[in-house]
C-alpha cells in the first residue's frame, strides 16, 4: 500500500509559513509457518521559524511598521507616544521580516516484523521499529540598522538535532476457543531506546551575501554539542478471558524499568484488571425492542509514568560556560570560562503512578437507533512528580525541585447520547457528550506546602494556588470592589483613620481588604473556582444524502474562567483598555486609569482579570460530494469525492482573549498569558482512487 | 464438564506461571545505565588549579547575575537599589517597577528586590563550595590554596556585607546543601551575621597577604588591598571606628593605591583597573552583552539616554557652592554631572547649552559618571556600556578613613591629611587647621557627595548615619516623599521567598 501527501500554508502571524510532503508505503508476505512484513513512512516539514507568538505582543498598534515607500519607520510616526518606550522596542515588524529564517525537518519511521506460529492460536512475534527524526533549524541575519534596532555583525545560526527511537518489542501470544469459552493471552519483553544528537553553530561577519560559516570571521564558542540517551525495559502480561460474550475478565501486569532514576528506585509494577457483563445476553434477560443491549464495564488500571523526569535528571552536573557563569579579566577584558552548578537534583525521585477506576453502563435503545453510554471515573495521581519551588537562597538558581509532591484526584462523569439513522437516502448519526471533571489535591508530602503558580508578567506575578482539599490550579486573587471615582472614595476607603490603599488615585481599583487589617496584601487574596469548567459539551452531527455527505463539530465549555494575563501585558494592544479607561469624563470606564509606574497595582493578581470564558464554538463543518460511479466507470477511476471543510467559523463567548480554549494544565490551568490565535481555515479537497 | 474443570485449572496455573515469571524478570542494568556525556559533576570537578580558577570565574560572576533582557546586580540593579532610593536623584521611570522601587511604593515581589537577593545568594552559594572543596585539592600548593581559599572567602563576606546593609534579617548560609532539608533555612541575628562578614574578610586578608596584585591575565580578581578595605568599610559600618581606621591605614600606608590625576578616570573606560582602584565589577560590551552595563543607558540625560529623571538640585548647588583654588567650578561637577554651565560637555563634545538649548541655572541635570561621554554619541542607541563598576575605590578609602578616625580620636593630623589628599586632586583648599571633631564630621560627609555621588554609597551612607528620615524630609530634596522609616529602611524579602521557605519572618508591614 502506499500514500501520498502534501500541505502548503501561510500562517496568520508574519513569517510563519509551513509546507508539508509525506509518503508512505507497507506490506507483509507469508512464507509456511513464518509471517514478515515492513513499513516506512517518510514525512518532511519546511517552514519559516519565526517566534512570532512571542513578539506578536510588543508593538503597539498604533504604530505604522512601514511609510507608504515600504521603508521602516523607526520613530513613533506621529502618534504621541514616548519615543523612547519606542526605542526600547524597536520596529518588531523589521526583527521578525529582516532575519532569514529556515527550518526544515524530516521524519522517518520503519518498523520490520517477523511472526512465528507454533500452531494455530499459538505464535511468537518479535519486531523491531526506527523512528528517525532530523531537524535543522538556521537564522541568518544580515547587517542593518533600523533605528535602534541593529545588528552591527551579520550572524549566522544553524542548530541541528537527530533523534533515534529503537523499539524492540517480542511477544508470546495465545488464543484459544473452548466451547463457550475464550482466551486470549500475551507474555511480552519490550526495550526502548532513545537517543538525542544536537549540534549548534554560531557563526558572524560575513561577505556579503554568504553565510556559510567557512567564510565566517569568527565561529563563536557558544557554538555546541550534547548527546542525550536514556532506556526503558518492561516486562508484560495480559490474560483476556471471555464466556459466551456475557462475561469478560481482563489482568494484565507491567514491569517498567527507566534508566531516568537511580538504580535502586527505576523499577516498578503496574497491574490492572477489568470486567464487564453483558446483561442482555442472559437468558433471564426480556428479549424487547427497547433494550436491545445493556452491558455493564468496569475497572481499576495503574500506569507509570516519568514525564516530568528527563534523561540525566537524577545526575547533578555543572555548567561550563555562560550566561552568568563566565567573567571578564585581565587587561585586556577577555571572557574567562567559569563553572558552576546551576540546579538541584532529587535522586529519589520515584516513578509517578496514574490510578484509574471507572464504572460504566453502555446501552442501545430502540432498535438500536439510540445509543447511550455512561461513564463514571476516579483518575488519582499518585507521587505526581513535580517542580516544587525552592528559595533562591539555596543559590543554584533553580526555581524548583522535582519531587513526589503528593496525591491529586481528578474525578467525574461522562455522558454519550446518539441517534443513528442508518437506513433510508438520508442517514445520519447525532451524537451529543458531556464530560463533567472535578479535580482536589489529595495530599501533599507537606500537608501545610501551598504552590503557587499560574505565573503571568514578569516574575513574582501569580494567579494560581495549590493547597490540600483544593483544586490544584485554583485561582488565588485580591478581590476587586469597582475604581475609586474620587478622592472622596480613596480616602473612605480607610480603617482606623489609616488609608487602606495609600497609594491609589481616583481611577484605580478599589481592593477588598478580606481579612480586615487595614491593609492590602496576600493575606487577602482568596480562592476562587472556574478554572476547571463545571461541564464541557459537544455535539457531532454526521451523514449522507444520496452522493452528498457532511458532518458538524460543536464543542463547548459551561462554568470555565481564565485569568486574562495576557491582557496584562497587552493592553496596550487591546483596542477596550485603549479607548474605555477611566479619566474625568468617562467615570463607568471598564478599565482603571492607565498608569505607567502602577503604584496601585491595578495590573497584578486581582479579580479585575478573572473572565467567564464559557463558549461554544462550531468546530468543524464539512460537505462532501461523490461522483457517481457511472461516470468514472469509463475512465478507470474508481471514486472521486470533492470537498469543502470550514474550521474554527465561529465561537460564541464574553471572553476578551484570542481564544477561550487555553491550553494549559496543572497549575497554569485557566491562566491565559500568550497563545497563537486559533485561525479560521477553509480547506477544499479532492480525493481521487484509483 | 469435566473437560472444562481441566482445563481451568491448566489455565488457572498458566495465569499463575506467566505472572510470576514476568515479575521475576530482572532488568539489564547495563541497558538502562547512562551517564551523562554532556557535563562533569561535582563529583569530578575539583581537581586542579585550573579548576577552581573557573569556579571563582563564576562566583564573580554571579555578582553580577541578572536576567537577559534586564539586567543584573552590580550591572544594574544595585544603582536602583541605592542611586535611583537616595536624595540624589529624582527617579521618573517609564518601568513600573523601577519607578515603585525608586519612590517607595514597591511590594515584596518587586523583580529588583529578587534580583539582588538572588545574585548575592546564588554568590554565596558559589562560594560555598569554594570554601568547602578548595582545602581537599592536594595537587595545588599550600600557599595557593590559601590565597584562593582567601577569595572565595572575601566573596562570601561581601555578598553578606551588601545583604546585610539592604535588608534587615536575612538567612546565613555557610556550608553547601546537601538534602532538601538544607533549603529552608531561617533567618539569623544581625549580629551574627556582621560577625560572619567580619570573620570572612579578615580570614581573607590574613590568607591574601601576599597577594597584592594580579598579573596582566588576572586583573581585576580581588586582592590583599580589596579585601582589607573591605574589612574596613564593614567596621566603619559597625561603628568600631579604631578598628575600621587601623585597616584603612594598612591600605593607605600599603602604598599600593593613589589617587589618579584625572578623576574622571574613576567613571569611564579609558582607564580601568587602575592604581585608585580596589575592586571593579568588570564589564565589556564587546566581548558578549551579559558583561555589559546598563548603567550608561538607565537614568542618563535626556535625549542622549534612556531618561528616568534628574539629578537633585541640591546635589548640583553643593558642587558650585565652592570653587576651586583657581576660583573655576569643582573639576569633580563636571566629570559627575551634565549641568546647565558653559563649560559643561556631553557626548561628542555638545556643550549643555548646545544640546538643550538653556543655561537657565535651574535646567535639569543628569548623571555623567558611568556614562560613555568621551566614547559614543549617545548612551541611548546601545542599550549597553562597557564601564567597569568602581566597588572600592582609593579616594572613598581615604575619606573613610578620615571619617573613622575622626570620630574614634578626633581631627588627628592624619585624618586631616587623608581628607586633604581627596581635596587637593580636586585642586580645593584643605580643611581648616583648627576644625572641631563635629565640624570635621559635617565637611567629610559633604566631601563623600562630592566625591562620590553617582556610585552607589549615599543610601547606605545616609543609612548608616541614621539620616535617611530627615533627608527625606529636607524642603530642598524632591525624591523620597512616601519614604516611612519603619517600612523602607531595610527591602522586604521577596515574596516567593516567603512562599517557598516557611521558616522566614517578612520585614515590616509587607
Amino acid at each position: 500500500m502506499l500514500s501520498i501527501g502534501y500541505v502548503d500554508q501561510d500562517g496568520t502571524i508574519v513569517g510563519s509559513s509551513y509546507e508539508r510532503f509525506n509518503i508512505r508505503a507497507n506490506s507483509d508476505f507469508k512464507v509456511n509457518k513464518f509471517k514478515f512484513g515492513e513499513s516506512i513512512s517518510i514525512n518532511r516539514t519546511e517552514s519559516e521559524a519565526t517566534n512570532a507568538t512571542s513578539l506578536r505582543s510588543w508593538p503597539e498598534p498604533v504604530f505604522e511598521p512601514k511609510d507608504d515607500e515600504g521603508n521602516y519607520y523607526t520613530t513613533p510616526d506621529g502618534y504621541g507616544v514616548d519615543p523612547a518606550q519606542f526605542l526600547e522596542d524597536g520596529n518588531r515588524l523589521a526583527y521578525i521580516e529582516i532575519p532569514d529564517r529556515d527550518n526544515s525537518n524530516v521524519n522517518i519511521i520503519g518498523n520490520v516484523y517477523g511472526k512465528y506460529e507454533f500452531f494455530p492460536g499459538f505464535y511468537a512475534q518479535t519486531s523491531g521499529s526506527v523512528q528517525w527524526t532530523y531537524g535543522r533549524n538556521k537564522i541568518f541575519t544580515p547587517e542593518y540598522t533600523v533605528g535602534h534596532l541593529t545588528n552591527p555583525v551579520a550572524d549566522f545560526t544553524q542548530s541541528k538535532s537527530e533523534s533515534y527511537t529503537y523499539l524492540w518489542e517480542n511477544t508470546l501470544n495465545f488464543s484459544r476457543v473452548f466451547g463457550n469459552h475464550s482466551i486470549n493471552a500475551v507474555a511480552g519483553w519490550t526495550r526502548q531506546l532513545n537517543q538525542y544528537m544536537f549540534s549548534r553553530l554560531d557563526a558572524e561577519g560575513f561577505p556579503d551575501g554568504m553565510y556559510q560559516a567557512s567564510v565566517a570571521e569568527t565561529i563563536l564558542p557558544s557554538s555546541t554539542s550534547t548527546l542525550t540517551e536514556d532506556a526503558l525495559e518492561s516486562f508484560l502480561g495480559r490474560i483476556n478471558y471471555s464466556y459466551d460474550n456475557k462475561y469478560q475478565l481482563t489482568a494484565s501486569v507491567r514491569k517498567d524499568a527507566s534508566s531516568r532514576l537511580i538504580e535502586e528506585l527505576r523499577e516498578d509494577v503496574f497491574p490492572s484488571f477489568s470486567a464487564a457483563w453483558v446483561v442482555s445476553e442472559e437468558s433471564f434477560f426480556p428479549k424487547n425492542s427497547i433494550i436491545n443491549r445493556l452491558k455493564i464495564r468496569g475497572g481499576y488500571g495503574e500506569l507509570g509514568r516519568l514525564n516530568a523526569v528527563s534523561a540525566y535528571q537524577v545526575q547533578n552536573t555543572l555548567q561550563f560556560g555562560g550566561y552568568n557563569t563566565d567573567y571578564i579579566l585581565g587587561t585586556s577584558q577577555e571572557l574567562v570560562n567559569g563553572v558552576s552548578q546551576t540546579g538541584f537534583t532529587n535522586q529519589n525521585i520515584l516513578w509517578e503512578r496514574a490510578r484509574s477506576t471507572n464504572l460504566a453502563l453502555e446501552s442501545n435503545l430502540f432498535d438500536s437507533k439510540v445509543s447511550f453510554i455512561a461513564e463514571y471515573f476516579i483518575k488519582n495521581t499518585k507521587d505526581l512528580q513535580f517542580g516544587a519551588p525552592i528559595p533562591l537562597t539555596v543559590g543554584t538558581n533553580a526555581s524548583s525541585i522535582l519531587v513526589n509532591a503528593g496525591d491529586i484526584q481528578n474525578k467525574g462523569v461522562e455522558l454519550t447520547l446518539g441517534y443513528h439513522k442508518t437506513s433510508g437516502v438520508f442517514k445520519f448519526n447525532i451524537v451529543g457528550n458531556l464530560y463533567s471533571l472535578s479535580n482536589e489535591v489529595l495530599e501533599f508530602r507537606n500537608p501545610d506546602d501551598a504552590f503557587i503558580g499560574g505565573q503571568y508578567g514578569y516574575g513574582g506575578q501569580n494567579a494560581t494556588r495549590a493547597e490540600v482539599g483544593r483544586e490544584l490550579s485554583n485561582f488565588w486573587l485580591l478581590r476587586t470592589d469597582g475604581i475609586f471615582a474620587s478622592w472622596d472614595e480613596v480616602n473612605a476607603h480607610s480603617k482606623a483613620g489609616e488609608l487602606i490603599q495609600p497609594n491609589a488615585q481616583p481611577g484605580d481599583l478599589r481592593f477588598k481588604d478580606i481579612n480586615d487589617d487595614g491593609r492590602i496584601d496576600n493575606d487577602d487574596k482568596e480562592y476562587i473556582d472556574g478554572s476547571i469548567p463545571d461541564f464541557e459539551y459537544g455535539l457531532n452531527f454526521n451523514g449522507t444524502y444520496r452522493n452528498f455527505d457532511f458532518g458538524i463539530v460543536f464543542q463547548g465549555v459551561v462554568g470555565q474562567k481564565i485569568f486574562n494575563g495576557a491582557v496584562r501585558s497587552l493592553d496596550g494592544i487591546l483596542e477596550e483598555p485603549c479607548t474605555d479607561y477611566w479619566r474625568e469624563d468617562n467615570l463607568d470606564a471598564k478599565y482603571f486609569r492607565p498608569s505607567q509606574s502602577d503604584p496601585n497595582a491595578n495590573r497584578g493578581d486581582n479579580d479585575f482579570y478573572l473572565e467567564d470564558a464559557g463558549y461554544l464554538r462550531l468546530r468543524n463543518v464539512q460537505i462532501g460530494y461523490t461522483l457517481p460511479e457511472s461516470l468514472l466507470s469509463a475512465i478507470n477511476i474508481n471514486s472521486i469525492r470533492l470537498s469543502l471543510t470550514a474550521q474554527n467559523l465561529f465561537t460564541l463567548t464574553k471572553f476578551s482573549g484570542y481564544d477561550p480554549e487555553v491550553v494549559s494544565f496543572g497549575l497554569n490551568r485557566g491562566v491565559n498569558t500568550n497563545v497563537y490565535p486559533l485561525p479560521r481555515t477553509i480547506l477544499f479537497g479532492l480525493s481521487v482512487d484509483f | 464438564m469435566n473437560i472444562m474443570k481441566n482445563h481451568k485449572k491448566y489455565y488457572s496455573k498458566l495465569v499463575f506461571i506467566l505472572f510470576a515469571v514476568l515479575l521475576s524478570c530482572e532488568n539489564s542494568d547495563e541497558f538502562l545505565t547512562w551517564v551523562n556525556p554532556n557535563s562533569i559533576t561535582p563529583e569530578s570537578f575539583w581537581q586542579s588549579e585550573a579548576d577552581v580558577d573557573k569556579w571563582l570565574n563564576s562566583t564573580y560572576s554571579s555578582l553580577m547575575w541578572g536576567t537577559g533582557g534586564f539586567g543584573g546586580n552590580f550591572t544594574r540593579f544595585f544603582a536602583w537599589a541605592s542611586v535611583y532610593r537616595s536624595d540624589e536623584y529624582k527617579a521618573s521611570f517609564g518601568n513600573a517597577w523601577g519607578q515603585a522601587n525608586a519612590e517607595f511604593t514597591m511590594d515584596a515581589d518587586n523583580p529588583v528586590v529578587s534580583s539582588l537577593w538572588q545574585s548575592f545568594y546564588t554568590t554565596i552559594f558559589r562560594a560555598n563550595n569554594a570554601i568547602d572543596k578548595i582545602p581537599g585539592i592536594e595537587t595545588i600548593e599550600e600557599q595557593k590554596r590559601s590565597e584562593l581559599l582567601g577569595e572565595a572567602l572575601f566573596l562570601r563576606g561581601i555578598s553578606y556585607f551588601y545583604l546585610i546593609n539592604l535588608w534587615e534579617s536575612i538567612p546565613l548560609i555557610l556550608e553547601v546543601p546537601v538534602s532538601e532539608e538544607d533549603f529552608y533555612p531561617s533567618q539569623a541575628s544581625r549580629d551574627e551575621v556582621w560577625q560572619q562578614v567580619i570573620s570572612d574578610l579578615s580570614s581573607a586578608k590574613a590568607k591574601m597577604l601576599n597577594v597584592k596584585s594580579w598579573d596582566d591575565a588576572n586583573i581585576g580578581r580581588a586582592t590583599w588591598g580589596a579585601v582589607t578595605g573591605h574589612l574596613g568599610k564593614a567596621y566603619l559600618y559597625q561603628g568600631q571606628w579604631q578598628m575600621a581606621a587601623n585597616e584603612f591605614k594598612e591600605v593607605i600606608d600599603s602604598d599600593l593605591y593613589d589617587l589618579v590625576e584625572n578623576y574622571r578616570d574613576n567613571c569611564n573606560d579609558l582607564n580601568e583597573n587602575n592604581i585608585e582602584s580596589l575592586f571593579e565589577a568588570q564589564c565589556n560590551d564587546e566581548v558578549d552583552n551579559m558583561f555589559s552595563t546598563w548603567r550608561a543607558r538607565d537614568g542618563g540625560p535626556d535625549k542622549y539616554a534612556a531618561n528616568h529623571g534628574v539629578v537633585e538640585p541640591w546635589l548640583v548647588k553643593t558642587f558650585l557652592e565652592e570653587p576651586t583654588l583657581d576660583g573655576d567650578v569643582d573639576p569633580r561637577a563636571h566629570a559627575t554631572l551634565i549641568f546647565p554651565h558653559p563649560d559643561n560637555i556631553l557626548y561628542g563634545g555638545l556643550t549643555y547649552e548646545e544640546a538643550y538649548g538653556t543655561l537657565e541655572p535651574d535646567a535639569p541635570a543628569y548623571w555623567k559618571k558611568y556614562r560613555n561621554v568621551e566614547t559614543q554619541d549617545n548612551d541611548a542607541s546601545g542599550f549597553l556600556s562597557g564601564i567597569n563598576i568602581r566597588l572600592m575605590r582609593f579616594a572613598d578609602v581615604l575619606l573613610m578613613y578620615a571619617e573613622a578616625e575622626n570620630e574614634a580620636n578626633g581631627p588627628t593630623e592624619s585624618a586631616k591629611a587623608a581628607f586633604n589628599r581627596v581635596r587637593a586632586r580636586a585642586n580645593v583648599a584643605p580643611v581648616d587647621e583648627s576644625i572641631s571633631k563635629d565640624d570635621f564630621k559635617t565637611a567629610i560627609r559633604r566631601e563623600r557627595v562630592l566625591e562620590l555621588s553617582g556610585e552607589d554609597n549615599r543610601w547606605m551612607d545616609l543609612k548608616r548615619w541614621g539620616i535617611l528620615t530627615e533627608r527625606f524630609a529636607d524642603t530642598t530634596v524632591l525624591s523620597g516623599k512616601l519614604f516611612d522609616i519603619s517600612r523602607h529602611e531595610y527591602y522586604p524579602i521577596p515574596g516567593t521567598e516567603i512562599e517557598t521557605n516557611p521558616n522566614l519572618v517578612q520585614y515590616a508591614d509587607y
